[in-house]
């Protein structure tokens, strides 16, 4: 469920979607491991090419909808499928997030994707992230400490080769009064 | 044609060599240590047997590496999320087409997740392989070192034994000349 914002070009995901992305419905309070935990996913032995750059933590006002700005890093060299890579068999770029421990997240922002050619199909246009990327998520909190986490889930290539799809952590602080 | 993965290269080498080791767990979940950094990523096996599998293909027929005792064989791990992968499915129609009568043969193994498994159907009936395409699991992508860059390749000799390994796109040329390196092999 993916609607156009405006005249902006940004992607958004409904807070429905936004669950289905995460494959279940999770509570925070739970002990348990959340689902990009302990999968292949999560491990694999190339090293990963994106990282989360934060906030670690931020003060936010409980009860109003705000917005949460979210960067990612990607290794200099490789690129990242957008949200809304133009073949259907490419897996795009998500964001995975944890519902519950008082923070709801209705939506996501993504960024419009760069199309881009590479020397292994110079004819071919793929709608890409590379450098920085910054995800705008639009929360409502409750008072006091919670935490938002999720996970991105991407797939990474460089000019000649792409490794299977991973999962990063997402973890925000959110100090809420 | 340039290819610009040199520099990709240089640059998994070196992550590499900041990871020379990697732990994993074999079948019977014993801990065994796994050399990945020789090159490229991949297990270095190159002079050694082929590991041997048995996978299904889409339609649910067994295929196994053992079946094609005596012939020369590429062995190709892809997925159609894997843009590399599809530049080079053609030439390896093309390849299959110059040298199988030969005795050249190509074994492709998918590594989609289950649930995307329905589109490669449609999708290699677009390219028109002519090769067997088999549904990768986790034992055969261990047994080739884990697989974690696609496109990845290995050139079986006749004899049973890999003559090459390529990790990553490389050259229409350089595909032809590991094929000629693995017909002769064997003999």
């Amino acid at each position: 469920m993916q609607q156009r914002v405006g005249k902006s070009a940004i992607w958004r995901v409904s807070a429905v979607a936004f669950v289905i992305a995460a494959g279940v419905f999770v509570s925070a309070a739970s002990a348990q491991k959340f689902p990009w935990q302990d999968t292949p996913e999560a491990g694999g032995k190339t090293p990963q090419t994106v990282r989360f750059a934060g906030p670690d933590q931020i003060n936010v006002a409980a009860h109003k909808p705000q917005v949460v700005e979210l960067r990612f890093q990607i290794q200099d060299g490789f690129h990242i499928n957008s949200h809304e890579p133009h073949e259907k068999t490419l897996i795009p770029t998500q964001l995975m997030v944890v519902d519950g421990d008082g923070v709801n997240v209705s939506r996501v922002d993504f960024p419009p994707g760069t199309d881009t050619s590479f020397a292994f199909a110079p004819n071919q246009k793929v709608s890409v992230y590379t450098g920085a990327v910054t995800l705008r998520a639009h929360i409502t909190v409750a008072p006091g400490g919670h935490l938002l986490q999720g996970a991105l889930r991407y797939q990474a290539c460089d000019a000649n080769a792409c490794m299977p799809p991973r999962k990063i952590p997402v973890a925000v602080r959110l100090l809420a009064k | 044609m340039t290819w610009s993965g040199y520099q990709n290269l240089q640059r998994r080498r070196a992550a590499q060599k900041a990871q020379p080791h990697v732990t994993v767990l074999d079948q019977s979940n014993q801990t065994v240590q796994q050399d990945v950094a020789s090159d490229e990523g991949l297990p270095n096996l190159r002079g050694k047997k082929a590991p041997a599998f048995t996978l299904k293909t889409e339609d649910g027929r067994k295929v196994s590496l053992a079946d094609y005792k005596g012939k020369a064989v590429l062995v190709n791990f892809w997925a159609t999320w894997c843009v590399p992968c599809k530049l080079e499915m053609p030439w390896f129609v093309d390849l299959h087409k110059q040298y199988a009568s030969q005795g050249f043969e190509i074994l492709g193994v998918n590594e989609d997740e289950t649930k995307d498994r329905a589109q490669i159907g449609k999708f290699t009936k677009k390219i028109g392989v002519n090769y067997p395409i088999l549904l990768g699991n986790d034992a055969s992508s261990k047994a080739y070192g884990g697989i974690e860059l696609l496109p990845t390749s290995f050139y079986v000799g006749r004899d049973g034994i890999v003559v090459e390994e390529a990790a990553g796109l490389i050259s229409r040329d350089e595909i032809e000349a590991n094929i000629k390196k693995a017909l002769a092999a064997g003999n």
